[in-house]
């Protein structure tokens, strides 16, 4: 097979988005290609975190025009925990807690809601025990209650477990890369890096271009007040580095 | 309303029962009655009766219950002739005791578990100096009911000094549709340290009776209790329970309450803190649903300072059920330096759902540290994105969120088998509504 004719993995067409009636997205564009990883880079406010919880589907954003298509679907009439299933993974920037839900519990039921087929009961344990190990995270995190009283990196370092624990197509990751130090920033490229390949994508939401360094991206684009103002390579994140986005900020004035 | 013909009964029943206790507990319950006769019903602008109309705890048109022996079968997890789970246990039906039994291993130190009204004369000494030695009946009308009425409960003695490494059981059922009353007393010698469960149902899902139920506890200084009371009884049951506590210095009492049956539930908790160094500690969990009405009153009363209180009770509430809490906190002149806080949160699931919390501070003293924490509302919709996001359906989410609030209550229960029948009742509860 060509590349040309694999489908993208995610399409945004048009995208606009509202929250409590005030238009955030205003018209985003954006195609991420199967084996790609991509980077959107802005500056606070500009929309990141807007974008990855309307294209999994939170129901307090509201789409209010053009598309999101996963695979090729159109997931905005897909609940939630369908487009979950369906593949799409979100890292939150601000993981909530959910008092009293064990760790081990909670990733038992996710990764019966997702990958039932593929990790039997039996294998739950095992798997579980692997990405402890990769993710340098004690055994002790499974039975404490779901980020309630976690520190920001261990928050991260369990949305990262969840994510190799269940192996989405398509990774979203909202800042997963802030408030870690440089270790846990090595590890947690290292699982990202992991899912990297033929069949799935990732989107990496950040503003720092530090976490580039370990996890390469094939694109960059530039967020700016709801639109994707620039693209380019991996060479675009430095040049931010460098030069800010003040420049950007004249440029699509 | 009372009448005339049913109170007649229960003079009877009241008498009859008199007629085999020792003198002293005979003119105690006869004191009891006359009390219960001349109190009128609670005031319903009095803060305590906001919810609740009194005269649903009147026997009305009930009549005395007939003691049946009828317990059924004990649930599986709870006793298995080797002591496994519970170092003693007695088991009562329409209040009434039909059996105690005891681990000699304890028993040797001499802790009791008996029946209350025959220790009235094998442990009259202890049993005279406490039993309504906490209780208002002069001021309750229907504690003083339950005290006139009371067939049987359980008498649990632990002597100084000695520490159970199991906890003791009562397992209680009542059946039919009449009115039944117990009275327990828990004695906790210095520095012994006990668990006590509580485990009250009706012997079938249908059986509509009303008990009055009455509790001392007496924790005595350094000594370590906790007390359980789990309620599984069927949707028709109405239960009126009044607990009252009284905890020395440096001692420690934690109370678990897990209320999930009945039609009406009125309950009463008192807890008085009499020394330094004390600490109490009060949770309990409500789920209510279908047209459940629970209404629960604690109160906290540091009589003392140097010491502390913390309290949380959570209740779900679901379709047309409701729940009312009111949390009295009381700090008396003497009360410097006490330490005292209270939650209350309350998940409504239906907008027909209903929920009230009230706290009630009253603290007489400067240089304690209080708080007061309340919460009305529906699940978290943050929560709910982030568990349907790992691909939970709604529902499922609902349900993680729900049992996860109710959790660290559960895990406070001893032994992974009671523990275990919580959590599977409370799912099918949650099935149901969710
Ligand atoms: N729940 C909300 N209610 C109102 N405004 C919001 C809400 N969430 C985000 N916004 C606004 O939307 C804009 C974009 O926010 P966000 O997508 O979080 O940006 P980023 O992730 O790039 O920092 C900001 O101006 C923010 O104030
Ligand atoms: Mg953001």
């Amino acid at each position: 097979m060509s590349e040309e004719t694999l489908t993208p993995i995610l399409e945004v067409e048009g995208l606009h988005v509202a929250i409590d009636g005030k238009e955030i997205l205003r018209g985003l564009d954006l195609t991420v290609e199967d084996g790609e990883t991509h980077a959107i880079m802005g500056r606070n406010g500009s929309g990141k975190s807007t974008l990855s919880a309307a294209i999994m589907g939170d129901p307090r954003y509201e789409v209010t025009s053009g598309a999101i298509r996963f695979r090729g679907e159109d997931v905005l009439d897909m609940p939630v925990h369908e487009r979950a299933r369906a593949g799409i993974f979100l890292s939150f920037q601000y993981p909530v807690a959910l008092p009293g839900v064990s760790v081990s519990n909670f990733l038992r039921q996710a990764v019966k809601a997702v990958r039932a087929d593929e990790v039997p009961t039996k294998a739950f344990r095992p798997l579980v025990k692997e990405n402890l190990q990769r993710l340098d995270i004690p055994q002790s995190f499974m039975t404490r209650y779901v980020n309630d009283g976690f520190s920001g990196g261990e928050k991260k370092r369990l949305e990262m477990l969840q994510m190799l624990m269940l192996q989405p197509p398509l990774a979203i990751l909202d800042e997963t890369d802030s408030g870690l130090d440089i270790d846990a920033l090595k590890i947690v490229s290292g699982a990202i890096n992991l899912l990297r390949g033929e069949g799935r994508a990732q989107l990496l939401i950040t503003h720092y271009q530090r976490i580039l360094h370990y996890v390469k991206p094939d694109k960059v684009h530039v967020l700016l007040q709801g639109r994707i103002v620039k693209q380019g390579g991996p060479e675009l994140a430095e040049e931010l580095e460098q030069r800010g986005y003040e420049w950007i900020e004249s440029e699509a004035a | 309303m009372s009448n005339a013909t049913t109170d007649s009964a229960f003079a009877a029943t009241a008498e009859r029962l008199a007629a085999d206790d020792p003198a002293w507990l005979a003119a105690a319950r006869r004191a009891a009655f006359a009390a219960y006769e001349g109190a009128s019903l609670p005031d319903r602008a009095r803060h305590l009766w906001r919810y609740t109309d009194p005269s649903k705890l009147l026997p009305g048109a009930r009549t005395p219950g007939v003691p049946d022996d009828a317990f059924g079968e004990l649930p599986a997890d709870y006793h298995d002739g080797t002591f496994e789970h519970a170092a003693g246990l007695a088991i009562a039906c329409d209040g009434r005791v039909l059996r105690t039994a005891i681990d000699p291993a304890v028993s040797d130190h001499g802790v009791v578990v008996a029946d209350l009204r025959e220790a009235a004369r094998t442990h009259e000494d202890v049993v005279r100096a406490h039993l309504l030695s906490l209780a208002q009946v002069e001021f309750d009308k229907f504690e003083a009911l339950g005290a006139a009425l009371f067939a049987g409960g359980a008498f649990v003695h632990v002597p100084a000094g000695v520490v159970l490494d199991r906890a003791l059981r009562v397992a209680h059922r009542v059946h039919g549709d009449g009115v039944f009353a117990e009275r327990s007393l828990v004695v906790i010698g210095e520095n012994a340290e006990a668990e006590v469960v509580f485990d009250l149902s009706t012997v079938g899902a249908d059986d509509a009776a009303m008990l009055h139920a009455g509790l001392e506890v007496h924790v005595a200084p350094g000594a370590r209790c906790r007390l359980v009371f789990i309620q599984t009884a069927g949707r028709r049951f109405v239960h009126a329970p009044v607990i009252r506590c009284r905890v020395e210095g440096d001692a420690s009492l934690e109370t678990v309450t897990v209320a999930l049956g009945g039609a009406l539930v009125k309950s009463l908790q008192t807890t008085e803190i009499v020394g330094k160094g004390a600490t109490v500690k009060a949770l309990g969990i409500v789920f209510a649903d279908g047209r459940q009405h629970f209404d629960h009153h604690t109160l906290q009363d540091h009589l003392v300072g140097q010491n502390s209180s913390d309290l949380d009770y959570r209740a779900v509430v679901a379709e047309r059920a409701r729940s009312s809490y009111t949390g009295n906190l009381r700090i008396g002149l003497e009360g410097a330096g006490a330490d005292a806080h209270q939650r209350n949160h309350n998940l409504l699931l239906h907008d027909t759902a209903r929920a009230d919390t009230i706290p009630e501070l009253e603290i007489l003293t400067n240089d304690v540290s209080c708080s007061h924490a309340a919460a009305v509302g529906p699940l978290d919709e943050e929560m709910i994105f982030f568990c349907t996001s790992r691909g939970l359906s709604e529902e499922q989410a609902r349900r993680v969120i729900i049992s996860g609030f109710l959790e660290p209550v559960i895990t406070r229960i001893p032994g992974d088998d009671l523990q275990d029948r919580v959590r599977t009742a409370l799912a099918t509860r949650l099935a149901a509504v969710t």
